[in-house]
């Protein structure tokens, strides 16, 4: 069943491939191509590039910071073994590891939600009818963890203050001692380089 | 288009223009197609970060390690290390006392004979919904110490560390920065420069290894400076 809805979700991805939601790298075909040469540097970049996204993803859904860094090392030590098989054409990384991320999770979650109590209806993740519309949706809800991974800190920081503790550009200045107009510049460049990755996809 | 500075853009988006410059922005973007199409999609990066999850904003820094098969075995626990503040209050004399295994609940009076001086606690409670959580036990005294133990915070990552502050009115006071390992804990007996009655919080914010000395901004763990 999983296989299938891992087909169904690839299979959709093909066809969006021209806006395909990961994070725009130039080299995100390369870094596929070598993973599927089982270069092993590869895997530690896609660690670097994407791992961010899935473990915010596996935090918010497993709601257990010790199972998350459990079914994490799962989900990339199967990315690691099964690299062959990636297929850049039906989807990008990000897509391809949330897929994997999305059934591990669930395999999770079946195991520990004791029957009867926990039918599949009470998961936080639902059946294999919607999982490929979930795919798209994970990708596109977490895929900011990624693309702040790929900013310079200080710019990560100056985002992070300002959609995550709701500071004004002015508060962020006075609380990091960041004169105002640096402050500005960096949100105002930070904004653009999440613009062209984002937008370089569709 | 017209050339508008990039963070009049932002400002506008971020809803930071005052009523007069905003109304006089849109009427520009009214006039010229090129300005808002650009506007328009700055606002739905905007709109996507306004929408993140907080586990987005938090994952980066509390990643785990990587491991594969082959890999080399997990190093030990890394003893954290207290490094002395880096403000200028430093210069006071906040010498940070290095303990080396102490262990949770010994107490910070010493053992000179003499009374033991009066011990408060607070406790420090994770912002983000986190399991991490702390203790700051104050002894009365000259010099005043405190025992700080964390529990449950994420390993420090490369190219980042923990810092204890004193947050008030005025500028943040650092107490201290360190490092913590696989375990999450953390311990130490500190001396603290300053009352601590004159600060709302201590406050413990991961900051980054740029040797600047100001708060990131980025807490993780917070409590009342007092236990009143």
């Amino acid at each position: 069943m999983e296989a299938s809805i891992e087909a169904a979700a690839l299979g959709r991805g093909r066809m969006r491939a021209a806006r395909d939601i990961d994070d725009g790298a130039p080299d995100e075909g390369g870094l596929g191509a070598r993973l599927i040469a089982a270069d092993r540097a590869a895997i530690a970049e896609l660690y670097d590039r994407h791992g961010a996204a899935v473990f915010a993803f596996l935090l918010k859904t497993l709601r257990d910071r010790s199972s998350a860094e459990d079914v994490q090392q799962q989900v990339f030590l199967e990315a690691w073994q099964r690299a062959a098989t990636y297929d850049p054409a039906r989807g990008g990384l990000l897509t391809w590891l949330m897929v994997i991320a999305r059934s591990r999770a669930i395999d999770h979650l079946r195991r520990r939600v004791p029957e009867p109590a926990g039918s599949p209806d009470d998961l936080p993740l639902s059946g294999a009818e919607t999982s490929v519309d979930e795919v798209d949706r994970l990708v596109e809800r977490y895929r900011v963890a990624s693309l702040l991974s790929g900013l310079h800190p200080e710019e990560a920081k100056i985002l992070r203050m300002r959609f995550y503790d709701d500071l004004s550009q002015t508060e962020i200045a006075a609380r990091t001692g960041i004169p105002l107009g640096t402050v500005k510049m960096r949100m105002a460049r930070a904004l653009e380089r999440m613009r062209v990755r984002i937008g370089g996809e569709r | 288009m017209s050339s508008v500075p990039r963070e009049q853009m932002t400002a506008y988006l971020l809803g930071e223009l005052d009523p007069v410059n905003a109304a006089e922005f849109e009427a520009r973007l009214a006039a010229d197609p090129g300005l808002a199409a650009e506007v328009d999609a700055l606002r739905e990066v905007v709109a996507e970060l306004e929408r993140a999850p907080a586990e987005a904003w938090h994952a980066q820094r509390t990643l785990p390690r990587l491991r594969l098969p082959g890999d080399d075995p997990e190093p030990a626990r890394a003893r954290w290390r207290w490094s002395a503040p880096r403000l200028a209050l430093a210069a006071a004399g906040a010498a940070a006392v290095f303990v080396i295994g102490l262990a949770i609940g010994v107490g910070v009076g010493g053992d000179d004979g003499g009374s033991e001086p009066l011990v408060t606690s607070v406790g420090l409670h994770a912002l983000d919904g986190d399991r991490a959580s702390g203790l700051v036990s104050l002894a009365d005294g000259e010099p005043r110490t405190a025992e700080v133990v964390l529990d449950g915070l994420p390993p420090s990552s490369t190219g980042e560390h923990y810092e204890l502050w004193l947050l008030g009115t005025g500028d943040p006071v650092s107490l201290g920065s360190f490092t913590v390992g696989p375990d999450g804990h953390a311990d130490n007996v500190i001396t603290i420069p300053v009352d601590p009655g004159a600060y709302q919080s201590f406050d413990v914010s991961v900051e980054p290894d740029d040797g600047d000395p100001s708060h990131s901004g980025d807490s993780v763990l917070r409590g009342p400076s007092t236990a009143s």
